[in-house]
């Protein structure tokens, strides 16, 4: 058989059912050979940004490495946005690119780019197939790659001519070399003693759950953790939904945009039982201030993470369920009503109010009821994404997806498409503002011709909200480059073809959600929010979590021709 | 400054070497010298001299280790009587400075590689200040060209090249 062919009995082999993707010249013997094996459905995405998102989306939803395709050159470079996502938040893919020819390599021919040097930084493991008889144990050692310890992206690039060479399909064998041995287990008798005496004898303890506890399915063994030792939890972004909302034990997120409360509950802990997070800047401010009374246990998959960002006590490189549930067994129980009740006491009385327009808040709790709380959330990047962290009401384990690390504008659509394409009969919303929504929109035509039933909410208020809050909180107020024209998003959904709605007033948001909800297919919710409304509180960049900011300084009446442009007018100023 | 020598060996593609420039650049990381060379077919080896402490060698080699096809890496600390740089230098010392240029050469253990009627090239081997102190020394007979190693470093207990991995 081909090179390509031996690429469709790898992915068929590796259980792969969807792939995201876009052809072109150097990777056309694959798009040949693939109708020949109908169980990989092809999702024909508008650009392949969108692809590394949705397959990124697919990973982020089923644990398995999502699956994108692109061609030489341009194709591979437009993945790039979407493999440094899926690095930063340990997302499992892989990515295939044609490349040329291996006799132009090097020669700068037509749509050649150096694409696994480009991709070296941002990914697992990169590489580049030379040899036919290399290119099934390549492959199968990308998924393996792609998923071993923390979970990230691998990028396999194929030479056209490897494609159409001709070699026996050989499953995997024995002769893949196996990973680099990264030793991770339980803790020794030694550290199990102090990690139950710090636990024990903490007087104002804290767990930080990060992705890695969904990752690792511990969701049930950080409640049970909880309960017993009525230790409060801190959840991070991406570890959001690992204590459903109402917990009595949760406190909510932590970090740059955490509640107060929270961040305070951090800089005052005595030990942190931190599980399966980096420790990341959004989530501890200025390291030099971060919980400085706290002796840090730090457990996570990836030895590497532990003691990278903030110095630890104890590091214990274990996968979250197999730590955790062998912490059950030893831990006992305690209480913590002194700490809780003064954690409370800091809890502030001051919620944002929201001016004219709808309450971000009330749209995402109308969603959440009108979903049956059922609902799956892809949030963009942004003020509704902190809105979305912080009032979204999460029930279900892993139903919160965004891109973390990276912060990438124009996430939501695509991935929501994996999520969607990952579990069938669920429902999906994909949350933008209304700048990302404008980085990748065109996957609209992407949901119409593929059938996939992604609801798309766009926060609209005329601004990119996020930078325009900094701007007035850090720059005075000076709006520069951030007012952003939209098109009149309804009509544009129904120019594709889909239900389009604008909700203008509180009022209408169950009706139009609920007939969203009752929709076969995508459809579009534009709503129209308050213009200058801030995400509160804030940590000021480079300030450490005690430095929280509960208010903005209102901005300066603005000169004339600063006024921030109309959310659509005719022609673009 | 501390000074570590990170010793990493791969096999097949050397992703490690890439990988482990981009770590050093993006985290700005002192090099001192840099040597790769194959061990045998398909397994290379590298050999980095950094101006970094103890934890920071220590992280390189918790993050280098993940890298697909690398089978080992190791660091230890560098002191200077554990180090060694090869130089080459070339010099064209007029007929009547010969005598003398033998005898620093003799002062220093310096090997001579060849010598022609123009021209003396000069193997020196010792520490980085060891080296420096000869080439001030020679400097006065006409040097034309210098080609140094930079500092190399074989751990305590290190195997002989070719037996690890």
């Amino acid at each position: 058989m081909t090179g390509a062919d031996i690429i469709c009995r790898v992915l068929e082999a590796e259980g792969v059912t969807h792939l995201f993707g876009y052809p072109g010249g150097a990777i056309m013997p694959f798009y040949h050979a693939l109708p020949d094996h109908p169980a990989l459905r092809h999702i024909l995405v508008r650009h392949e940004q969108a692809a590394a998102h949705a397959a990124d989306g697919w990973g982020r939803a089923t644990g398995r490495p999502g699956v994108c395709v692109a061609t030489s050159g341009p194709g591979a470079t437009n993945l790039v946005t979407g493999l440094a996502c899926a690095m930063m938040d340990g997302s499992p893919l892989v990515a295939i690119t044609g490349q040329v020819p291996r006799a132009l390599l090097g020669k700068d021919a037509f749509q050649e780019t150096d694409i696994v040097g480009i991709a070296l930084p941002i990914t697992k493991h990169a590489v580049l197939v030379e040899d036919i008889g290399e290119l099934a144990d390549r492959l199968h050692e990308a998924f393996r790659i792609a998923v071993d310890g923390r979970p990230g992206p691998v990028l396999v690039d194929i030479p056209k001519d490897v494609q159409q060479q001709r070699a026996a399909y050989v499953p995997p064998a024995a002769r893949v070399a196996p990973a680099a041995p990264v030793t991770t287990g339980l803790p020794t008798d030694e550290q199990w003693r102090a990690i139950t005496a710090m636990l024990d004898m903490a007087e104002r303890p804290l767990i930080l759950a990060g992705r890695g506890v969904l990752q690792a399915g511990a969701e049930a063994e950080l409640a049970r953790l909880a309960e017993r030792t009525q230790i409060p939890v801190v959840c991070t972004l991406l570890g959001l939904t690992a204590l459903p909302e109402g917990h009595p034990q949760l406190l909510g997120m932590p970090g740059m945009h955490g509640e107060v409360h929270v961040n305070r509950a951090i800089q005052h802990a005595d030990v942190i039982l931190g599980v399966g997070l980096r420790f990341d800047d959004r989530v501890t401010g200025a390291t030099a201030h971060f919980a400085k009374h706290a002796r840090i246990i730090h457990v996570d998959v990836d030895r590497s993470e532990i003691g990278k960002n903030v110095p630890v006590a104890l590091g214990i490189a274990c996968d979250a369920k197999r730590f955790l549930g062998a912490l059950l067994q030893r831990q006992m129980p305690r209480s913590c009503d002194h700490w809780r009740a003064q954690v409370e006491a800091w809890r502030r009385t001051k919620q944002e109010e929201f001016r004219g327009g709808l309450a971000p808040e009330r749209i995402l709790q109308a969603i959440h009821a009108q979903s049956g709380g059922r609902a799956n959330v892809v949030a963009d990047v942004g003020q509704h994404q902190m809105w979305v962290a912080k009032h979204y009401p999460w029930a279900q384990p892993n139903s919160h997806f965004s891109s973390g690390g990276l912060g990438a504008m124009g996430f939501a659509v695509p991935a929501a498409m994996g999520v969607a394409l990952a579990r069938p009969g669920e429902p999906v919303w994909a949350i933008s503002g209304d700048g990302g929504f404008q980085m990748n929109m065109q996957e609209m035509a992407t949901l119409v011709q593929e059938r996939i039933p992604v609801k798309l909410a766009v926060f609209n208020n005329g601004y990119l909200g996020m930078v325009r809050q900094w701007q007035q909180a850090f720059h005075g107020g000076r709006y520069s480059s951030t007012p952003i024209w939209s098109p009149d998003y309804a009509k544009l959904a129904e120019a594709y073809g889909i239900r389009g709605v604008r909700v203008e007033h509180a009022d209408d948001l169950d009706a139009v959600l609920a007939e969203s909800h009752a929709t076969d297919g995508p459809c579009l919710v534009e709503f129209m929010i308050e213009e200058e409304a801030n995400v509160l509180p804030m940590i000021p960049p480079g300030g450490s979590l005690s430095d929280a900011l509960e208010e903005v300084p209102a901005r300066p009446a603005p000169a004339p021709a600063r006024k921030a442009a109309p959310r659509r007018t005719v022609a673009a100023a | 400054m501390t000074v570590h020598a990170l010793s990493v060996t791969w096999a097949g593609h050397p992703t490690a070497f890439d990988r482990m420039l981009g770590l050093l650049r993006r985290r700005r990381i002192g090099v001192r010298s840099l040597a790769a060379r194959p061990l045998r077919d398909g397994v290379g080896r590298l050999l980095a001299v950094l101006d970094i402490d103890a934890p920071a060698a220590e992280r390189l080699v918790l993050v280098l280790a993940k890298v697909p096809g690398v089978s080992e890496v190791r660091a230890h600390p560098v002191t200077l009587e554990g180090t060694r740089e090869v130089a080459l230098v070339a010099l064209r010392p007029g007929a009547a400075e010969r005598a003398e240029l033998f005898d620093v050469v003799q002062l220093y253990h310096a090997a001579v590689m060849e010598e022609t009627r123009e021209q003396v090239t000069l193997e020196l081997v010792g520490s980085e200040p060891f080296v420096q102190s000869a080439l001030r020394a020679l400097e006065r007979f006409g040097i034309t060209d210098v080609v140094r190693s930079g500092t190399i470093s074989l751990g305590p207990g290190a195997a002989p090249e070719g037996a690890a991995a």
